[in-house]
């Protein structure tokens, strides 16, 4: 039976479906993984824009505006090709996407998590000092806990970002969702299903983390009243030195 | 009175061009509760703050139990600096504070509010810091309130999970800043006998407090600030007739 003549034919889909499943798996792969180092570069870069030391609050607001400013397409096609012939790096592809997700993310969560900290009451470091407890310590068991509940959905929305992000990283080969989807568009001359399909499963896995998401503020709402509460008194800002 | 525990010698503060503090002289002895008096922003709290260096004095020194602490003057000796802030938890360690507003973690139920002083500061384990924690906060009237969240407790419940939490450290004084002022007024009575319990036990206190029935009562010395200046000081008996215009303005304006 000749399937061009069909108007619509989801048939080649669920003949590519094991590609389109493992495509879906790297961009999730890639998500997952961009997020995880864009947390930790962002709370480091968040740390060093509140340190009381000059050096570091420059080197760390130049971080934040350079991957906030530039466009993941630019970033992600600098580390991949651009690397090796400046200066011989050759990062795979799939690392060099993750590379790049990282690297924006973070500059954006830096922004995130640093107000995130500041919103934490001055008081409560005060309290914290109060007691004898030495600043990292401070940090460590008093403004990040409450900073991190505060940044919860922020983080979460930022995570939803790089899902659908991930599907730039098509332009370097990387064999993610949209890769494939391209391919075999190309290969059975059905792009409408197979994008629609694509689409879907973006959709799909966008619905499934911000339910996620939301569930988690709910439990951590129960303990977070803290800024609320102070509503009483004067909210000055908290500082976490470094 | 007995041995002093903590003298304050010529102490300044300032914000910026803003100077709040000046030339503030006191000595307080063991057992002693200092009631500090005086109007908005006379410098009440920046005293206290200076007492454990929360907000470091510019100038003057604090004397604890005869050992001097002051601020470090070098914006170049780096080395000299950071070892003035690495001893500053020594000296907090033994100074209890209540605030105004509770500062109560409020990510930590109550006894993990108590807790975790004692683990990190005072270096108890887990169990025992438990074991204090849960006789500090019965001493205050909260045995049923062990595991609730502060979100949980009333304001009067949150002041008494942060006295608990300073006691117990076993400070050697305890600072209080108004520590009844943002509390409903029915539970003001509860949390003022705590710090007459507290006195009574021989607690060295410092109390910055509107309520007059309690300085008068409990102090042994009333502090008047005006201005950033200690205008006067004396016992309950000698403040309550004190001839000096600022405090007789101020005594007026608050006892009607
Ligand atoms: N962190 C700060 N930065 C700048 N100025 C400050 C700061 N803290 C206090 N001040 C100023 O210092 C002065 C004294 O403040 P302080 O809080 O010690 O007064 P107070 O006697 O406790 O007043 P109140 O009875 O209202 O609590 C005020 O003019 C206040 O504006
Ligand atoms: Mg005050």
């Amino acid at each position: 039976m000749d399937n061009s003549q069909l108007f619509f034919d989801f048939a080649p889909i669920w003949q590519a479906r094991t590609l389109l499943l493992e495509g879906f798996g790297i961009a999730m792969f890639s998500a997952v993984a961009g997020i995880f180092f864009a947390i930790l570069l962002g709370l480091i870069v968040a740390l060093m824009r509140l340190s009381r030391y000059r050096a570091l609050r420059a080197i760390a607001f130049t971080y934040t505006q350079l991957f906030r400013g530039v466009p993941l397409y630019v970033l992600v096609l600098w580390i991949y090709f651009g690397l090796v012939y400046a200066v011989g790096i050759d990062i795979p592809r799939i690392p060099s996407g993750i590379i790049a997700l990282a690297l924006l993310n973070s500059g954006y969560l830096s922004e995130t998590f640093r107000s995130g900290i500041l919103a934490v009451e001055k008081g409560q470091r005060e309290a914290g000092e109060a007691l004898g407890l030495r600043p990292w310590q401070v940090s460590r068991f008093i403004v990040l806990p409450q900073a991190g509940r505060i940044v919860v959905p922020p983080t979460g929305n930022q995570f939803v970002d790089a899902i659908k992000d991930s599907a730039i990283l098509s332009i370097i080969g990387v064999p993610e969702l949209m890769k494939v989807a391209q391919e075999q568009a190309n290969m059975y001359y059905r792009p409408f299903e197979f994008y629609t399909v694509a689409g879907l499963l973006y959709l799909i896995a966008v619905i499934i983390v911000s339910k996620g998401i939301s569930k988690l503020e709910q439990r951590l709402a129960r303990f977070s009243r803290a800024s609320k509460e102070a509503s009483s008194g004067e909210r000055r800002p908290s500082e976490v030195g470094g | 009175m007995s041995e002093t525990l903590l003298q304050l010698r010529n102490v300044g503060k300032r914000f910026g061009d803003h100077v709040v503090l000046k030339d503030i002289n006191l000595d307080i002895a063991k057992g002693e509760v200092v009631c500090v008096i005086g109007p908005s922003g006379s410098g009440k709290s920046t005293l206290l703050r200076c007492i454990n260096f929360i907000a470091p004095p510019e100038e003057g020194e604090v004397i604890f139990e005869g050992r001097t602490w002051k601020r470090f003057h070098s914006a170049f000796n780096f080395i000299a600096n950071r070892k003035y802030e690495a001893k500053l938890p020594t000296l907090r360690a033994e100074i209890g504070m209540v605030f105004q507003h509770f500062n109560v973690f409020p990510h930590m139920t109550a006894i993990e509010n108590v807790v975790l002083g004692l683990t990190k500061v005072r270096g108890n384990t887990r169990n025992v810091a438990r074991e204090i924690a849960e006789r500090s906060l019965r001493q205050v009237g909260l045995g049923d309130k062990l595991d609730q969240y502060p979100e949980k407790l009333s304001g009067g419940q949150k002041q008494r999970v942060a006295i608990a939490r300073a006691l117990a450290l076993n400070p050697k004084v305890m600072l209080f800043d108004e520590v009844t002022s943002a509390l409903d007024p029915e539970l003001v009575t509860g949390i003022l006998d705590e710090m007459r319990r507290l006195a009574s036990d021989g607690m060295t206190m410092v109390v910055v407090t509107h309520e007059m029935n309690f300085a008068f009562q409990v102090a042994t010395r009333i502090v008047f600030m005006d201005a950033g200046r200690i205008v006067t000081i004396g016992t309950p008996e000698e403040i309550r007739n004190t001839t000096e215009p600022r405090a007789r303005a101020f005594l007026s304006s608050i006892l009607g």
